[in-house]
């Protein structure tokens, strides 16, 4: 089993690497061979994503969440879901390209560096602990995807704005559908922070017996939700505009990026389970 | 037999000349049953848009064939060709055969890669249907025009993007909001370009139209024709307000909306953008709207930009398109071919003797070797015997004409043939 899951390790990067590959060539070339085989390798991707960590739960006896290493392939997980999703909804694929990358971003750093925890906390079985963790990394995801697609609104708003009719115009669907993926996600990813956050208190309770902690990631985690609930209720109360929604939506993304990578790396151990 | 096509077309003749010589569909039906009762042609399509009148026929004498069709569209539209020799003009044999499917695939049009023409081929097709004038020859020609008119507009990109102005703002309509039908339009004034763009609007399914205008009754005329709410001018600011997708073309000679205006407009939207074309010159709009969240302003220098862009695009296209159109033509010449006696005589013997040999290996175990010869001998005689009266009214067929070629082409498709290709001799 380890080494099949060695093997899954090496692939699934690979995978969305050229998952990513294909979907540039739809984007930058309209490649009739990338437009059959990109739908069908990302479901296959996909799939395999699935089972290599339904194979890591059982063989190591816990959820892959006990590292940042661990919780990152499951983020790529969900984010290729998401898009997934998303694809068969609206049928336009040429928004692959942008969100592929980080999945294969995601991945590739997972692969690069998860290593086979020898022992983990006892916590990772808890059922509120699962709830917290895994409402986080959905909500991670729906933030993701609606960084990215509020960065591509962006890019796409200024270049119709000042009259440029090059390659986004031409191959990205409209600025509406944009806004409203941008939107749905943000909306989809807080509701999950929000679910994530409830669970987190009730467990630094329980744990730590006070609902509060001046943990840098638990900090930056509540000025992340802060900027979506205030960017989201205010395009619903006061109108604010898809731009805007757009903007708050990347710089919520950066501060959880933030909390994802720096804070959890290099300053805390307290969202660490090994 | 041959195919011949003589016509009139953009290329060759003024506007003035070819609405002279436009068919109606009464008309069409007239002159191809007159062609057919006459029998100079055997088969006869016309078709006729405002950009084309254009007679293919077909016929044992092309140059009789010719002067039929000259004398046949002076007589019926009282025009002159013989005083102008150069406004139409004269194919035969693979070059009509080559013209209609270039036709078909819009690399012929006024505006390269349009697509209307391929309904107006279809249309040209079932009116020859209808008069009976169309034969296995036409209905072959016909359904490779129609096939390269789909593979061009599947397999290349000669009919993408916008190559009006009206359309490049339908276009460029259809990339801010997701649903134009659901999408409230402000038409500015009733210039003709603005109520072209308006117009293009609608049949793009904008189903709220509503016409400012400073001549009221102009405004309410067309309303009534393009199904819109007429407004008094000095209501434009609520319409503004309103509306989604803003169309102005006034005669002003100064900017009717300023950007302060615009700006208290927008306090007025809740956030909601909207999309402005200012075709007029000079323009309606002050050009600093244009700096404005939730604005997205573009004037008639904006729209021709992406006009020419996508016509650059477009004639990038052309050698695929005409690819096409040589493949498909190619494809007619080998069909065509194969309707003679020889190549269906060559290929039924060919299918026949593969089932033959076939059937025999299949039972030689169950021979001696002595047997084998004979049996071999016995089955190929036994296929001659059945093949020989079959030959000799395939020979028959072919001097039978229209409905020999049609006897071949049946035999094609009840033994499941493959058609002779250019490689192939015979």
């Amino acid at each position: 089993m380890p080494g099949l899951l060695n093997a899954l390790n090496i692939i699934l990067p690979t995978l969305y690497a050229l998952l990513w590959a294909d979907y540039a060539l739809l984007f930058f070339r309209n490649d009739p061979f990338a437009e059959k085989t990109a739908p069908l390798l990302l479901r296959v991707t996909v799939g395999l994503h699935g089972l290599f960590l339904a194979l890591w739960t059982i063989w190591y006896h816990h959820f892959p969440i006990a590292s940042v290493f661990e919780a990152n392939s499951v983020l790529a997980f969900s984010v290729a879901t998401l898009y997934l999703l998303i694809e068969a909804r609206i049928g336009v694929r040429t928004t692959g390209f942008f969100i592929v990358g980080i999945v294969f971003a995601f991945q590739l750093v997972s692969s690069a560096f998860v290593e086979p925890p020898e022992t983990f906390s006892t916590l990772l079985w808890e059922p509120a602990f699962m709830l917290h963790v895994f409402s986080a990394l959905l909500g991670y995801s729906g933030l993701a995807v609606s960084a990215v697609y509020g960065l591509v609104y962006l890019m796409l708003f200024y270049d119709i704005k000042k009259h440029r009719f090059g390659l986004l115009y031409k191959q990205l669907p409209s600025l509406e559908i944009m806004a409203s993926f941008t939107y749905r996600s943000a909306s989809l990813g807080l509701l999950f922070l929000t679910v994530a956050m409830i669970g987190g208190f009730a467990l630094l309770m329980k744990v730590y017996g006070t609902y509060w902690s001046w943990d840098p990631k638990l900090m930056t985690t509540c000025i992340a939700w802060l900027i979506y609930s205030l960017g989201l209720g205010a395009s619903r109360v006061w109108g604010w505009s898809a731009k805007r929604v757009a903007f708050t939506s990347i710089a919520g993304f950066t501060v959880i990026l933030f909390s994802l990578v720096f804070v959890n790396l290099v300053l805390t151990r307290f969202h660490v389970f090994v | 037999m041959d195919l011949i096509v003589v016509g009139l077309n953009h290329r060759t003749a003024p506007i003035e000349v070819r609405e002279r010589v436009a068919f109606d569909e009464g008309e069409v039906h007239g002159v191809l049953s007159r062609a057919r009762s006459e029998k100079v042609l055997s088969e006869a399509i016309l078709l006729s848009t405002c950009n084309r009148t254009e007679f293919y026929g077909l016929s044992v004498d092309n140059g009789a064939a010719e002067m039929y069709i000259r004398g046949l569209i002076a007589a019926t539209k009282h025009v002159d060709l013989a005083a102008h020799p150069g406004y139409a003009f004269t194919l035969t044999k693979l070059e009509s055969v080559r013209h209609l499917l270039r036709v078909a695939a819009g690399l012929d049009s006024l505006i390269l890669g349009e697509s209307q023409i391929l309904g107006q081929v279809r249309r040209a097709h079932e009116l020859s249907l209808e008069s009976g004038a169309c034969g296995l020859m036409m209905n072959r020609l016909l359904h490779s025009a129609v096939v390269v008119g789909r593979r061009v507009r599947n397999e290349t990109a000669l009919g993408a993007g916008a190559v009006s102005v009206a359309s490049a703002s339908a276009e460029l309509a259809g990339k801010i909001f997701e649903d134009l039908s659901a999408r409230s339009v402000l038409l500015i004034g009733v210039g003709e370009m603005g109520t072209l763009t308006a117009r293009h609007m609608v049949e793009r399914g904008v189903k709220k139209l509503t016409i400012a205008n400073r001549t009221f009754s102009k405004a309410d005329e067309l309303a009534r024709e393009l199904g819109g709410t007429p407004l008094p001018l000095d209501r434009l600011e609520s319409a503004l307000a309103e509306a989604d997708i803003a169309i102005s073309s006034t005669g002003a000679t100064a900017p009717i909306v300023s950007r302060g205006l615009m700006q208290s407009i927008l306090g007025k939207r809740g956030g909601k953008p909207i999309f402005i074309i200012d075709i007029a010159v000079p323009r309606d709009f002050e050009a600093k709207i244009g700096e404005l969240d939730g604005v997205f302003l573009h004037d008639i220098d904006d729209m021709n930009l992406l006009v020419d862009r996508n016509l650059v695009k477009r004639r990038a296209e052309i050698p695929r398109a005409e690819t096409i159109v040589e493949q498909e033509v190619e494809a007619f010449v080998d069909w065509r071919a194969s309707l003679s006696a020889t190549p269906v005589i060559k290929k039924l013997r060919e299918r026949v003797e593969e089932l033959r040999a076939q059937e025999v290996e299949r039972h030689r175990k169950r021979f001696c070797g002595a047997d084998r010869e004979q049996v071999d001998l016995l089955t190929e005689s036994l296929v001659n015997k059945i093949l020989h009266p079959v030959m000799s009214r395939v020979r028959e067929w072919s001097d039978e004409g229209d409905l020999g070629a049609l006897r071949i082409d049946s035999l094609y498709e009840a033994f499941d043939l493959d058609r002779p290709g250019r490689g192939d001799e015979g």
